[in-house]
């Protein structure tokens, strides 16, 4: 009887071994790579674009060439709100939607001009989104367009805007922010968050995506945009440039000179001095000769004297250029408040609360040490001295 | 006569103080909704605060050896008083084991398994505990060490994997707190995480060697204190502000894990810590309450409460709170004060007695 009792208990048992409980089966997901947001012009809803990775169109077909056939399948649907919005889908997709594979948010102007908190919270708190998702902000474009734009070298569009950011850093003129960064940033009391400005270049066939700039916003409202240069600027502060070309003049006239980013540090130390707040970047950053296109042999030490001193200042100039814009548009995009909180934690709760107004008029001393230590295969140019 | 036959050694108390302290890193979200910087400082203030505490308990071990809480009170508070404190730390003891199933359940639900009922979860967990109960401390004592060898390597791997995304910045300025808050979140962190050790006072008289409890209660303290030091600088590290909102800030700060693509969504780590050390926490609870029973009611042997005490466990999780948010609400305010009276008011006021009435009285007296 016991033993009976014992090997019914088993097999019962092994049933739970499955993990059936709420299982499902790879072809019963509609994996989601990407999502645009953006507003439905008629009713002022939001319209949200999925991007679905189709993965039978992604194989190789027996011949070994792949298929013409779009790998992606972009579903839209307009809803008061995001969640409700995402089970609008059901009429329409046969498959439930999958978010862990989530890659790219794109947030269109006029929802980041309204505020991106609505949007934001349900990627934020479902068990299924990841926070690692990088965060865009399309200018003048859709977002179901970008999203819809047939990219040459990757069959999903999400996943070649998301190697896109990444493979960006090579040129450090692109903020890329993920999910947890900018919730991190939006939690903060002064520091503003940015985002990654993506957009569409050419007509029709010649249709390619390009992200370049950044876009700035007070709490969670868009305000401004950065260019190139000012970019980079805050990259400088922040500690993120990695790798990217600096042109200088010639130190003798005609002629430039790219010099490439090696390594770059940054600190940031506020001081208090009778009220007045001053903030002291040090730079430091080390590149190589990069190319030339002046006749002058470089390759010596006065002259790369003279060229460290026409980088550091050009260096100075972009952080200079991004400063004024963040302090015109009064969004602490660098983390200056943080910065004062770390090191002033007293005097902190009186500034605190009128940060806003300090910011604008803060000063900001830049300090530049830059070295440049190699010049590739070659020393003087490849040129004939007269 | 003896209820428990099974003898641990010093070693095995380490290792099972150690893996309780481990089985409290889930609780620390009350911590880092208070102060998102400071959780890594309230560890080790509470420790501090613990240390007489846990003093306490050994001491009260050693006036009394082999004697275990529930005969304790007996011998402390006479016949009546005694088996009614004994009575409240009883239930006290099974709240404390649901409240902690509660948690672990929920947090698997509420992350993993979203739509698995939550009793389903709870049953085959309880299940388990109660295989290891049944067992004996001697077999607890003996899965704990290999429990404790994994869960400390499975936080010095994710220490390791996330390095590179933690951000010592959002760890200052350091002590950024009122006065108040500091005082009430180490009031969390001794309730939540330290005071269950005093569960232990029905575990530490099967010890071989009772002088050197009190070694093997403080290094069990600092092993489990370490592990939970690691846990909330990477999860203040990479998280920053936004551990005040996450509702798993270890689980949250896991998922940021990238190795060059290729090591991602490692959560199965923080998955493991999390069953492998509850399930100890709770089984030595279980093991407690079971005992305890026992010991009141005069039984030969603890083994057949052990299925009533788990029955009762299930069916306290869903009642106990209605949702995690009433729970985590009641986790910050209500908790810390209840759990102090039995955590630390009654051994306190057990030892003053026991030291007034200079017990324990000489052999041959009439006790």
């Amino acid at each position: 009887m016991r033993k009976a009792i014992v090997i019914i208990l088993c097999i019962s048992l092994t049933l739970n071994l499955t993990g059936c409980w709420s299982q499902r089966e790879l072809n019963d997901y509609a994996v989601v790579v990407g999502v645009g947001i953006d507003k439905d012009e008629e009713t002022g809803n939001i319209l949200l674009t999925a991007q679905i990775a189709k993965p039978g169109k992604l194989a190789k077909d027996s011949k070994g060439s792949g298929s013409n056939e779009k790998a992606y399948w972009n579903i839209s649907d307009t809803g008061e709100t995001i969640f409700s919005t995402v089970r609008e889908y059901t009429h329409e997709s046969s498959r439930r939607l999958y978010w862990q594979h989530n890659k790219i948010i794109i947030f269109c102007r006029e929802i980041a001009e309204d505020g991106v908190l609505n949007c934001i919270d349900y990627f934020v708190r479902d068990h299924e989104t990841r926070t690692a998702a990088e965060i865009f902000v399309s200018d003048t474009d859709k977002a179901s367009d970008i999203l819809d734009v047939k990219p040459e070298l990757e069959k999903i569009p999400s996943i070649d805007i998301d190697k896109l950011i990444k493979v960006q850093q090579l040129n450090s003129e692109t903020y890329s922010i993920n999910l947890l960064t900018f919730i991190q940033r939006l939690m903060s009391k002064t520091t503003a968050s940015v985002a990654p400005l993506i957009k569409i270049t050419g007509e029709g066939e010649e249709q390619k995506i390009s992200v370049s700039g950044t876009a700035v916003f007070k709490k969670d409202k868009l305000v401004g945009k950065l260019n190139k240069p000012e970019t980079r600027g805050l990259l400088w502060v922040d500690d993120k440039v990695k790798s990217g070309i600096v042109v200088v003049d010639c130190p003798g006239g005609d002629g430039k000179v790219d010099l490439e980013i090696m390594k770059a540090s940054s600190t940031v130390t506020p001081e208090i001095e009778n009220g007045n707040i001053t903030i002291k970047i040090k730079i430091k950053e080390k590149s190589n000769l990069g190319s030339q296109s002046c006749t002058e042999d470089l390759a010596t030490s006065k002259m790369l004297e003279a060229l460290e001193e026409k980088l550091a200042s050009a260096i100075r100039d972009e952080i200079t250029a991004s400063v004024e814009k963040a302090q015109a548009l009064n969004a602490d995009i660098f983390g200056f408040g943080e910065a004062v909180h770390r090191k002033y934690r007293n005097q902190w709760k009186d500034l605190e609360s009128k940060w806003d107004e300090i910011f604008p008029s803060i000063q900001v001393e830049i300090k530049v040490d830059a070295e440049i230590y190699g010049t590739g295969k070659i020393s003087k140019p490849a040129y004939a001295e007269d | 006569m003896k209820l428990e036959k099974g003898v641990i050694s010093s070693s095995q108390l380490i290792s099972l103080i150690g893996i309780f302290i481990q089985g409290s890193i889930f609780s620390t979200v009350f911590v880092f909704e208070i102060t998102p910087k400071d959780a890594w400082l309230v560890s080790l203030t509470s420790l501090a605060m613990f240390v007489p505490f846990a003093w306490a308990y050994v001491k009260l071990m050693q006036m009394f050896p082999g004697k275990n809480l529930i005969q304790i009170n007996d011998i402390v508070f006479g016949r009546y008083l005694g088996k009614s404190i004994s009575v409240l730390y009883i239930l006290f003891i099974i709240v404390l084991a649901a409240t902690n199933l509660g948690v672990i359940c929920d947090s698997i639900a509420g992350l993993f398994m979203v739509e698995t009922p939550i009793i389903a979860l709870a049953i085959m967990l309880a299940f388990a505990c109660a295989w290891a109960v049944r067992n004996g401390i001697e077999t607890i004592a003996r899965i704990s060490l290999i429990f404790l060898t994994i869960v400390s390597i499975s936080v010095l791997l994710s220490l390791l994997l996330i390095a590179s995304k933690i951000d010592m910045n959002n760890l200052l300025p350091v002590l950024d707190i009122s006065l108040i808050d500091f005082i009430q979140v180490n009031h969390i962190s001794l309730t939540a995480f330290f005071g269950g050790i005093f569960v232990f006072m029905m575990v530490i008289p099967y010890m071989d060697n009772i002088k050197k409890g009190t070694k093997s209660v403080f290094m069990g303290l600092i092993i489990g204190v370490a592990t939970m030091l690691a846990c909330s600088v990477m999860i203040s590290g990479v998280l920053g502000n936004v551990a005040i909102i996450a509702n798993s800030p270890l689980i949250s700060a896991t998922r940021q894990v990238e190795v060059s693509k290729v090591l991602t969504r490692m959560d199965f780590i923080v998955v493991g810590i999390l069953v492998l050390s509850v399930f100890m926490k709770i089984a030595l609870i279980y093991y407690t309450a079971a005992l305890s029973i026992s010991q009141l009611l005069n039984l030969q042997t603890y083994k057949p409460i052990v299925i009533p005490v788990g029955i009762i466990l299930v069916g306290l999780v869903i009642p106990m709170f209605d949702n995690p948010t009433v729970r985590s609400e009641i986790g910050m305010n209500t908790w810390p004060f209840f759990a102090s009276i039995f955590e630390f008011l009654l051994p306190a006021v057990t030892l003053l007695v026991a030291l007034i009435r200079r017990l324990p009285q000489k052999q041959g007296e009439k006790c």
